[in-house]
Parts: structure tokens; sequence; C-alpha cells
């Protein structure tokens, strides 16, 4: 079900409504009916696949249990948490990366030739996120900072939590279990708070991205045949294309976490402000960043070893995190791009040196930070290039295309004005409330009449402006 | 919660009068539009309508009858009410509507081919189906739709059926405000096609079997009696084919003897101009299945020669 449908729209008010009026005085069934409504949501896509979600779900709940059973033998804790770790994984790989890795290995060895090694299997939808999910609960179990519940249907209603189910946020466990496991009381802020997020998630996917996506597949369709300026034109929509799509659904997932009284983990701040490239990585997929950082980075020594150790950790975080997004060549290189322009920033010890909102306090940016925020939007377009191109071949098409001679020509930008208008806007509205949560939070506006006009002038837009409903990106990771 | 859910309602309701009053502007000002998508619609709601010949057919029927040509040589006012890229179905729609509004014609011209005997049963996201969005404030209208595929949310909830067409969106709101003023008229429906043969059409038409459904044939059969018990006089004109594309019609053949008999069940004359020399030519033709301005104009006067000679017209 996809949170831009009507399916949704139906869904949602009702599992609201039963929620806070049928189910709010017990826990125990207001959760169930988490769970219940997850895998309804789920299993509108695919009911065949709510098998693997509950298994999944099942297995590190197990594992979760015994961990603490053997917590004074570590050893079989350790094992509970590796077998774990293999299962799930191997799961992941079985569905998403094995004919990835066989056709590579046709290709290597055997010419091609790809005869009954393949398994051509479906990709469940959300297999990424759900299962990093529960890795995580079982790591944070087996070190320590995380008491194992005891309470399965909480679990469930953990793992298949139905906003972050299908695209994220990876929400911790140490995050969402204890609200789980406490009362929950209907807040008329959070709740008007969630609305707003819908509503600007909404705008970002229909307007942004969808409008984006035409023009870009369009012109990725037929490269070869286009200009410099227009190669240009397509990878920059891109960019904002993946943002608007991403960040959107992002949104709209934590809105409708709030809307059952529910803070989850932000998962975008504004990234496209950002100063360098790691600050953008502090902004970007935050939820997948930060678990890459706490499962694999840290455990690997992190930056705090040998310089070769932080050359080799580093492209290890970021070639398995391009790994994650798909089983393609291009995501993997797309990982090592960005471990290339992360790395001196690191070595250099200066990888958080922008911590703080970029021009915090004033209106404008000074030319160095607006330069800065220049160069960082280029190079992200530069790795968008080589994540949306269907092979690294294509990129390095598409990128020497760019750097013709044709770059100073016209580019073909029929029907671009409309959306362009909403970027500009999106920006511009995004800059003034960086500081904030999202792009609506107009908490600060005093004036209902005015928030009310703001409110109806983004719905105007979604419907003026709304493109063609298109299929979430990362529902494909 | 109560007034969140106060407070969520309200806004609802604000959302949905504004929407109302939205779809209701757009909608008037697509039909202010001169623009053939709209204005004959516009036209036939008004009503008053008098023509004594109507022309009915898809594309090549609003493309292929001159009625300049057949308004001078008839003496008589004729309108085009060819609808592009559609079947019998939803040319019946159209015609519906028109005879809702207007004062029944003497005559029907029916452009009849390899399209024609089909049924489209979702209208909705085709070629132009823009033009039917205003039509949800008829009436008689929307129980036609319904049957063409509008479902409730197209029909009752307003602005929905607007989603993804930003252009008509644009078009209809910087009409009705009078801010710019859009005009692709057409002579009382004729729509001629502009420009040189182009061969690639062709090139890329794979063979294709021309359907005759039963339910088309249902349809146009039906609607052919009807004007039989309203004394509308039907003629069954097949227009010129460019010869290359006949030969990659399969079955075109048993669709003409279908033609052939049923227009002499209903009483109506049949007329085949795909046979013809002009057929062979394609520099009468800008497509092979659309005829250009001026072998339109040629073919329109062949057509009242024939009409006259058999009597049909004085």
């Amino acid at each position: 079900m996809l949170f831009n449908s009507l399916e949704f729209a139906v869904f949602l008010p009702i599992v609201f409504l039963l929620y806070w009026f049928v189910f709010e005085k017990n826990l125990k069934l207001q959760n169930l009916f988490i769970v219940v409504a997850s895998y309804v949501f789920y299993g509108w896509w695919d009911w065949r696949f709510l098998v693997l979600l509950a298994f999944t779900s099942l297995f590190s709940y197990g594992s979760g249990l015994l961990i603490e059973k053997y917590r004074d033998t570590p050893r079989k804790a350790k094992t509970v948490n590796v077998l774990n770790i293999v299962v799930n994984l191997l799961i992941l790989g079985v569905f998403k990366y094995y004919d990835f890795f066989a056709t590579s290995f046709a290709n290597a060895f055997l010419g091609g030739k790809t005869d009954g090694l393949l398994l051509k299997v479906i990709l469940p939808v959300g297999i990424s996120f759900y299962t990093f999910k529960a890795l995580s609960y079982s790591i944070d179990v087996y070190r320590g900072k995380l008491e194992p519940t005891h309470d399965v249907i909480q679990y469930l209603a953990y793992v298949g939590f139905f906003p972050q189910l299908l695209a994220g946020p990876i929400e911790r466990a140490m995050n969402l279990l204890p609200q789980l496991a406490k009362p929950r009381s209907f807040e008329y802020e959070m709740g008007v708070d969630g609305m707003r997020q819908i509503l600007w998630g909404l705008f970002k996917k229909m307007v942004i991205a969808d409008n984006c996506a035409v023009y870009v597949d369009r012109i990725f369709s037929s490269y070869q045949t286009q200009s410099g300026s227009t190669l240009l034109l397509a990878a920059i929509f891109f960019a904002f294309q993946i943002y608007g799509d991403f960040s959107g659904y992002s949104d709209m997932a934590i809105g409708v976490g709030k809307l059952f009284g529910f803070k989850t983990m932000r998962n975008f701040s504004f990234p496209y402000f950002s100063r360098d490239m790691a600050e953008f990585w502090r902004r970007w997929h935050i939820s997948l960043t930060t678990w890459f950082r706490d499962y694999v980075y840290i455990p690997l020594g992190g930056s705090r070893c040998s310089k070769a150790k932080i050359v080799r950790n580093t492209f290890v975080i970021f070639l398995v995190s391009g790994l994650w997004h798909g089983a393609n060549w291009t995501f993997i290189a797309w990982g090592a791009f960005h471990a290339v322009l992360f790395l001196p920033l690191i070595l250099i010890g200066k990888n958080r040196k922008y911590k703080n909102t970029v021009a915090e306090g004033r209106l404008l940016p000074s030319l160095k930070e607006a330069g800065q925020m220049l160069l960082t939007f280029i190079l992200a377009t530069i790795g968008w290039i080589i994540f949306r191109a269907d092979s690294i071949g294509q990129a390095w098409d598409f990128m020497r295309g760019i750097c013709s001679p044709s770059l100073f020509s016209r580019p073909d930008a029929s029907g671009v004005t409309g959306f362009c208008l909403a970027i500009f806007v999106m920006l511009l509205v995004e800059w003034l409330l960086r500081d904030r949560e999202h792009g609506l939070d107009l908490s600060g506006i005093k004036s209902g009449a005015v928030r009310i006009v703001a409110y109806l002038a983004v719905l105007f837009m979604v419907f003026a402006l709304g493109g063609h409903a298109v299929n979430f990106i990362y529902f494909q990771f | 919660m109560k007034k969140f859910l106060l407070k969520t309602l309200g806004f609802a309701a604000l959302v949905l009068v504004l929407a109302f009053g939205l779809d209701w502007l757009i909608c008037r000002g697509l039909l202010k539009m001169d623009d053939y998508r709209f204005r004959d619609y516009s036209a036939m709601l008004k009503g008053g309508m008098d023509n004594d010949i109507l022309i009915l057919g898809n594309s090549r029927g609003k493309s292929h009858f001159d009625t300049r040509v057949i308004d001078s040589l008839s003496q008589k006012q004729s309108f085009n009410l060819g609808i592009g890229g559609y079947p019998i179905n939803a040319q019946l729609l159209k015609y519906h509507l028109y005879r809702e509004h207007n004062r029944k014609p003497a005559l029907i011209i029916q452009n009849i081919d390899y399209m024609t005997i089909r049924v489209m049963s979702d209208i909705r996201h085709q070629h132009e189906s823009e033009q039917f969005f205003p039509l949800v404030y008829d009436k008689v209208m929307r129980k036609e739709l319904r049957e063409s595929g509008y479902g409730f949310l197209e029909l009752n909830m307003p602005l929905y059926r607007f989603f993804g067409y930003q252009q008509v969106i644009k078009n209809g709101l910087m009409e009705a405000l009078h801010i710019k003023h859009y005009s692709r008229p057409s002579y009382k429906g004729f729509l001629p096609e502009i420009g040189q043969w182009n061969g690639s059409e062709l090139a890329r038409m794979k063979p294709e079997n021309v359907v005759l459904s039963e339910e088309g044939k249902a349809l146009f059969e039906d609607y052919l009696a009807q004007c039989r018990a309203d004394s509308i006089q039907v003629v069954l004109v097949n227009s010129p084919l460019y010869a290359g594309a006949r030969e990659k019609l399969l079955g075109y053949d048993d669709a003409r003897v279908y033609f052939e008999q049923v227009a002499e069940k209903y009483g109506c004359l049949y007329f085949d101009y795909t046979d013809t020399p002009e057929c062979q030519d394609t520099s009468n033709f800008v497509v092979s299945v659309h005829l250009n301005d001026r072998a339109a104009r040629a073919f329109s006067e062949t057509l009242m020669e024939d009409l006259k000679s058999r009597i049909i017209i004085e």
C-alpha cells in the first residue's frame, strides 16, 4: 500500500479511529492491533511475503530471549547472536543478492551462461529495512544495551510497524520498544505536527519526485542523443527526485507515526544544505548511516585506529552501504565514490567540522557557505548519476556527455517550468525552516489563518502540479 | 482528541468546499476555450444547434469530412462530432450529448473503419480524455461516463479526475480567470491534418487484426436501429486509407462484408473509398490512416457528389 494511494487514504483514518477509540484502554490489544494493521498494510502488496516478515521477526525475537538466557555463558550468547545475523543476512542475500552474484560469477567464469543458476525470485518490498531492524535488536541485546522484550506482540509491532515497514526509517528497538511498552495517549500538538509532516511529504513525493521522474526517465533512456546541458539538467533533477522521493516517504512515515503517538527517528535533515560531504552524510538517510556506524564502522575500529585501518573502515562502510541499496555494480561504485570523497575529511580530522545548522541565526549564507553548499551538491549529484545509471558504462558515458561542448547549448527544458517552480518553493521553505524538523513545521506562526492558507497552498500545489504516481524508489531496496 | 478531530474535519470540509469551487471553475474555463477538444461540448451543452447533417467517427471522421465543403455543396448546416482515438461507444457518448440538448439531424454520416466496431470499456486516461472532464455536471452524461469506466471518485470527488493533468488544470484556470485565451479551433468540428507524408508511422505499424467485437456490434446496431426509428438517414462511409496500411490489416474483407450486411439490414447507404486511386498515392496522406487537408477537401467533394447522385441530398 502506498502512502500516496487512495487505499491508504481509507486505511489510515479507519486504523486511527480504531486505535484510539476501540483499543486505547488495553495496551496489549492496542499493540496487537498495530501488528494486524501492519500485516494488512504489507499483505496488500503480496500476502505471501508475510511469512517471511513473521519468520524474521520471530527468529530475532527468539534470539533475543536466548541471548538473555545465555547471559552467563558468553560463548553461547555469541553463537545465538551470530546465528541470528547469519540467518537474516542469508534471507536477505537469497532474495536480494543471489541472482546478482550468480550473474557476475557466470559473466566472469562461465562465459555469461546462467542456465539453471538463477533463482529469479521477487524481491520482497522493504526486506532490507525490516531485516536491519531485526539485526540491530539482537546485537543490542547481545551488547547488553537493551533488555530483550518478553512480549512477542510488542516485538512484532516493532519490526512490522507499518509506517516504517516499506522504506524506513530503520528505527532502533531502543527507541521504539519502550514506547510500545507503555500506555500512549493522544497529544494534540504531536498529532497536528504529524499531519503537517504528512502533507509536506506528499508535496515532496507527488510534486517534486514524480515530476522529476518523468523527465529523468526520458533523458536517461535516450542519453546518447541528448546534449550535455540536457544531461546535466537531468542529473540535477534526479538529485531532487531521489530527495523528494525518499525524504518525502520518510516525512510521511514519521508523520503517521506521530498520529499514533510514536516519536520515531529523523531520517533527513535538509542534506542539500550541507557544507561538506561529511555533513551531507550526517543529514542524508540518517537511520541507515547511523546503523552502519554503530554496527559496522565502530566494531571495525572506527576512526580511532591506524590510518590504514581508517581507510579500510571507511571503504568498508561505504561499499556495504552502496550494496545495501541494490544488487548492481553501480551501487558499489556509488559507495566507493563517496568513500573517496569522505576519506580526505576523516584523515585530516575535519569530518565533524560542521555540526551546526548552516548560517545559524542569519537569513542568508555567507559567500563561502554558499560555495561550499554548491560544491557539496555538485559532488552529490555526480554520485547520483552513478546511482541512477543502469551500468557503470552508462554512468561514464553520461558524464562524458555532460562534459561535451553541447554543455553550453540550450537544454531540452520542455514541460519543466511547473516543477522547477516547485523545487524553488521547496528549497526556499526548507531553507527558512532549516532549524526545524521538516519543511511544514509552522508551529512558530501564531496566526491560525496564515497556517491554514499555507496548508491550502501546499495542497493546491499537490493538486495542480502533482505528477502521475510513480513508485517510491526506495521500495526496491 | 476531540479538538484534533474537530479541527481536522473542519479543515477537510473547507478543502472540500474549495475543491468543488475549483472543479467548477476549471470546467467552466475549459468549456470557454476555443479548443477543438472542448468547443464541441460547450456548443452542444448550450443547446440550440441546428444541424441537418452530423458526422460521427474517430480521428479519421474528424479529419476527413470537411464541414466547409459539406455546408457549401449541400446548402445545409453540418457539424463534425468525430472523436480522435475512440471507438463506437465513445462516439455515441458524444452523439447522445448532442441529441440530449439539440435538434435531431436529418442525416448522419458515420465514418466506419477497422477501429470502429469495438468498445473501449474505460475511457479514462486515453487520448485527449480530458475532453470528458466537464461532462460530469451533465446528468445524462454521468450515466454514460459511468458505463465507460468512470468510477464513484471521478464522478463525485471534486478534482480527482484532474490529477496528473497539469496542463489542463492550468489552461482551465487561466481561461476561467481571463488571464489567457487559448485557441486551437476546428471548423464546425472538422479538424484538418496539416503536413506532409510521414512514412515512419507506416514502417512502425505491425500487422493487426481488424476487431469486430460482439459488444461493439450490438452497440452499433442498436444505434442504427434507433436512427431508423427516429427517421434519421444514416450513411456508412469507409473513408480513404493508404493501401500500404490496408495490407497490414488482417481480416479487412470480413469487416467490409459486415458493413455491407449491416447497411442493408438497417436501410443505410454504404460507401467504401478504400479502393480508390487516391489510396495508392502517399501525397494524399499525412500518415497512412489520415488524409491531408487538400485530400480531405477533395474526398468531401466526392462524397457529396455521390450523395447527390443517390438523391440523399438535393
